[in-house]
């Protein structure tokens, strides 16, 4: 059972460059939740969780994880302590084997018996991978591909996973099938930020959701309640009783 | 130093600058406004200095002198080349003669090699794009010192210089200072006519494609078209400026003048000055081009008389530095860019009854200037 | 003869290969077309004769004088290892001190590019400072020594030197790109810089040893050119890395811009044609430094119609179309 780490994200001020996109966000995860963030196009979903893992500038504000100060914490600083992110595109190494997108991890691990029990671990939670462990990982179907994503930030021991969009671009059956990964993941005890486009499905298996629209969270509370409001999913969500 | 090599050294810094300067104004069209990495322009440069060669030699005795022309590299060349060089001198409107033709076939070979060097990898991206041209102007270089009919190989070729001494006289001036006068006349011209077509649409949309190429095919702009465009002029004004620069200010010619060196020299005066500003193309060249005289004389000195021959290349550092300073430190240059005065802003001016700063007359801006100082003061 | 002068093409074509690959290296993660390459090939060739200098206590060896003793012989084979290093330090320095605080600042690849040239500049400066030092500003290639006559064909010390390092390195780049942890990072980050950062890679770390790798390379292919290319004939030796430049680029380019296995191919390919086409023109009496035209052709050629270069060929394609037309015209097989 992993321990999930606590995120605060303390009113942040970020964007790129001079262009500010998060006009004070403030959000929280406790360990082990799985938190939903949902809302329309170009809201900042996707930002937000680029600034947790540290790729735009911020302007203002905080970011803690688990008991640490990590605003200015760069990238690749931040799995070693447990933190780990699937980007919504490019999420794997396509000139790269399978198997060799899975040993970057060793990075992280320091440990090579651990890395080879690890891989097991992700071979045994998708078969396919280990079939298709020495092909290139631009050869793999859409599906194929998230999995080897996820796979690649299990690898990394992670303690608060950063997940966007994992089911875009998706067969409604493989989107499932990521879906119930992800819940799966939730329940061993991993923090867990998921980026959906599918608002609906993200807020059944999330604990909490956050409404984000134009860079500022407009609601936040238990999934379930924001599924039953009778006015935020037909205004924001695009969703239709 | 005495006056006389003061103000000789004044006059022949002001005419060096006056050819940078044009040099200057047809690279900030293609690197300012395009985002062409242009690191051919020695070739196009080249091409001017090959169209001089060939009409001293070859073109202009039977058009303008009436004689048989020479081609160079043959036997006993010199001897005939000479005899014409005394006709020239015999018949100053004949030197103009060579300057106008020379200026015009220079820039339209200059033109139609930067369409084809720039073809091939006018889709591809900048980096492409720089080493074709690169290897196009090495290839121009050789071909000249290998083939000698057009410039007569590596030695140099002494052309007759358009003739300034009536004028001179005319004006109880020395030959030098109508030839400064002259030079900087001709940058009032690219100036003027560079100016018209950057704040024009055509302007706009080559600043459209180097800034997002992407947004601009988008919006309807044909990227490949419009970056040949811009090698178009800017190679045509890089052919006249070679035929001014060789017959104007050297008045002799060798393949060597087109070493890549040039070309980077000129990159680093746009950079340096301002790129996508074509005043601050010609500060630049000013600037870099007082160095590079300053940093000439102290290295001759080191070669000549203390045996350091490192002397021989300190403009190498000159414009190493000029180069790798501006880009790190001040990106913009000297002038930076001005937004493009297209009549869109006469609609703006009319909608809201305010001018922007940057059109507004220099007197104006300086009294405004002056005016805040005044009020800061005061209050 | 004929055999004499296939060697030779071949050993030059895998001393323009260590040239070449070092640039697609670091290309490859760092995405800078550095016109500064040609610098390090320079660095090379000085260090050479440093390390001559060197062993010879540093006595008599301005001038012309360095010629003799910088014969080259089996015994200084072992000197290519330092120069490796000295050539990768400059360029892991340039790296390290221009090319990354810019990239980070988010400097266009245009503007990269362009500091190259800025770069190229002051480096040249030192080396003539160095050479200018030494009195070695132009000096005639030194021999090369003959180790074994096979069949009437010369192999002197340059052609072994040459074929050997290009083979190690060739060794080397594959053994480091696929069998260390360092060497697939690399991989990663040349395939995508943030995630590879966010996988908890040191993409600067990664860079700056792939530039070591590539300058050092860059500085042992320039000096073992410059060792094959002569004598005889006097040659500006700071010049010599910016000769090498264009053949490089072309090298580079053929090969598919950032693609080691692409470039060293193409090397070769680029080093039977550039010497076939020198022979030719001499043999007709014309000017051999024209052959220039060659790699300038091929890179205009590949820009115009195959701009992803060898490495973006179908291999798999071209095999089954190649065993088609063959099957066809033979007329054996099903």
């Amino acid at each position: 059972m992993a321990e999930g780490l606590p995120l605060r994200v303390v009113d942040i001020y970020a964007g790129y460059g001079k262009l500010e996109i998060l006009h004070g966000v403030n959000m929280y995860a406790e360990p082990g939740e799985l938190v939903a963030i949902v809302g329309p196009n170009g809201s900042g979903k996707s930002t937000l969780l680029k600034t947790i893992m540290g790729f735009t500038s911020i302007y203002r504000g905080k970011i803690i994880i688990g008991d640490k100060d990590m605003t200015r914490t760069p990238p690749n600083k931040k799995p070693y302590h447990g933190v780990t992110y699937v980007p919504q595109v490019n999420n794997v190494f396509p000139s790269l084997s399978v198997e060799e997108n899975l040993k970057i991890a060793g990075l992280v691990l320091r440990d090579t018996g651990k890395l080879k029990r690890k891989m097991e671990e992700v071979f045994d939670m998708f078969p396919v991978l280990r079939e298709r462990r020495r092909q290139k990982a631009g050869t793999l179907s859409g599906g194929e591909r998230q999995m080897l994503a996820i796979g690649r930030a299990l690898m990394m021991e992670p303690r608060l996973m950063l997940l966007d969009e994992p089911t875009a671009a998706l067969s409604p059956k493989v989107a499932e099938e990521v879906f119930r990964t992800i819940v799966q993941i939730a329940k061993s005890g991993i923090t867990v930020v998921l980026v959906e486009q599918n608002a609906k499905r993200a807020l059944e298996i999330s604990d909490r959701g956050y409404i984000m629209v134009q860079g500022q969270v407009i609601y936040e509370g238990p999934s379930s309640e924001i599924l039953s409001h009778p006015e935020l999913g037909k205004l924001y969500l695009g969703l239709l009783k | 130093m005495p006056v006389g090599g003061v103000v000789s050294f004044i006059l022949a810094y002001l005419s060096v600058a006056a050819v940078y300067s044009l040099l200057s104004i047809s690279m900030n069209i293609e690197y300012g406004w395009a985002g062409i990495p242009n690191f051919g322009k020695a070739a196009f440069i080249a091409a001017g200095g090959a169209a001089a060669a060939i009409v001293a030699a070859q073109l202009g005795p039977p058009l303008l002198l009436g004689v048989k022309g020479v081609v160079p590299g043959g036997l006993g060349f010199f001897a005939k080349y000479n005899a014409l060089l005394n006709a020239y001198a015999a018949h100053p409107a004949a030197t103009w003669g060579v300057l106008v033709l020379s200026c015009i076939i220079g820039g339209v070979i200059a033109m139609i090699l930067g369409v084809l060097f720039t073809f091939p990898a006018v889709r591809l991206r900048e980096d492409y794009l720089a080493i074709a041209l690169l290897m196009a102007a090495q290839l121009v270089w050789i071909v000249l010192r290998v083939d000698k009919q057009i410039m007569g190989g590596t030695f140099s070729m002494v052309l007759p210089s358009p003739d300034f001494t009536p004028v001179a006289r005319l004006l109880h001036v020395p030959d030098t200072v109508v030839k400064v006068l002259f030079l900087w006349g001709l940058v009032a011209v690219f100036l003027y006519y560079s100016e018209k077509l950057m704040n024009s649409p055509f302007g706009r949309k080559l600043r459209a494609v180097r800034d997002d190429e992407i947004a601009a095919e988008a919006l309807g702009k044909n990227v490949p078209v419009s970056r040949l465009q811009a090698m178009m002029i800017g190679s045509f004004l890089a052919g006249v400026a070679g035929a001014i620069y060789v017959l104007v200010h050297l008045a002799s010619v060798n393949p060597d003048y087109f070493l890549p060196d040039i070309t980077f020299m000129i990159l680093a005066m746009v950079l340096v000055g301002g790129v996508g500003n074509n005043w601050g193309a010609i500060a630049g060249a000013m600037l870099l081009a007082l160095m590079d005289r300053v940093g000439y004389i102290i290295g001759s000195r080191l070669a000549t008389e203390y045996g350091m021959l490192w002397g021989g290349y300190l403009y190498y550092i000159v414009y190493g530095l000029a180069i790798i300073i501006a880009i790190a430190f001040r990106p913009q240059g000297l002038v930076p860019e001005k937004p493009v005065k297209t009549p869109a802003w006469r609609v703006y001016i009319e909608e809201t009854g305010e001018t922007p700063r940057f059109l507004k007359p220099i007197w104006a801006r300086l009294r405004s200037l002056r005016a805040r100082r005044k009020g800061k003061k005061e209050g | 003869m004929a055999l004499q002068f296939w060697l030779y093409s071949f050993a030059w074509g895998a001393a323009l290969a260590l040239m070449a690959s070092g640039l697609a290296l670091y290309y490859s993660v760092s995405k800078v077309a550095n016109f500064a390459h040609g610098e390090y090939v320079s660095v090379g060739v000085i260090a050479y004769l440093i390390l001559v200098a060197l062993l010879h206590g540093f006595k008599n060896i301005t001038g012309f004088n360095i010629v003799e003793p910088a014969r080259f012989t089996v015994d200084k084979l072992p000197l290519l290892l330092p120069i490796f290093i000295i050539g990768g330090l400059v360029s892991a320095a340039t790296f390290a001190a221009v090319f990354w605080p810019l990239m980070k600042r988010g400097s266009s690849p245009l503007q990269l590019m362009v500091v190259s040239i800025g770069l190229m500049f002051v480096l040249r400066f030192i080396l003539y400072f160095i050479a200018s030092a030494f009195d070695w500003l132009t000096l005639p290639t030194p021999e090369s020594s003959v180790i074994a006559t096979i069949g009437g064909v010369q192999v002197t010390a340059g052609i072994l030197g040459s074929l050997l390092l290009a083979l190690i390195a060739t060794i080397f780049v594959a053994w480091f790109t696929r069998g260390t942890m360092i060497g697939v990072s690399m991989r990663a980050v040349a395939d995508n810089p943030g995630l590879a950062e966010a996988s908890g890679i040191n993409v600067f770390l990664v860079q700056l040893v792939a530039w070591f790798i590539g300058g050092g390379l860059a500085a042992v292919g320039g000096a073992l050119m410059f060792i094959l290319t002569g004598p005889p004939g006097e040659r500006p030796i700071v010049e010599l890395g910016w000769m090498d430049l264009l053949p490089i680029f072309a090298a580079t380019v053929l090969g598919g811009l950032g693609s080691f296995y692409g470039t060293l191919v193409a090397s070769f390919i680029l080093g039977l044609a550039f010497n076939e086409v020198s022979a030719i023109l001499l043999n007709y009496g014309l000017d051999p430094s024209l052959a220039l035209a060659v790699p300038f052709g091929v890179t205009l050629a590949v820009l115009l119609f195959m701009p992803e270069g060898l490495a973006g060929l179908n291999w798999g394609r071209l095999y089954r179309r190649l065993k088609e037309v063959f099957r066809g015209a033979g007329g054996w097989g099903s």
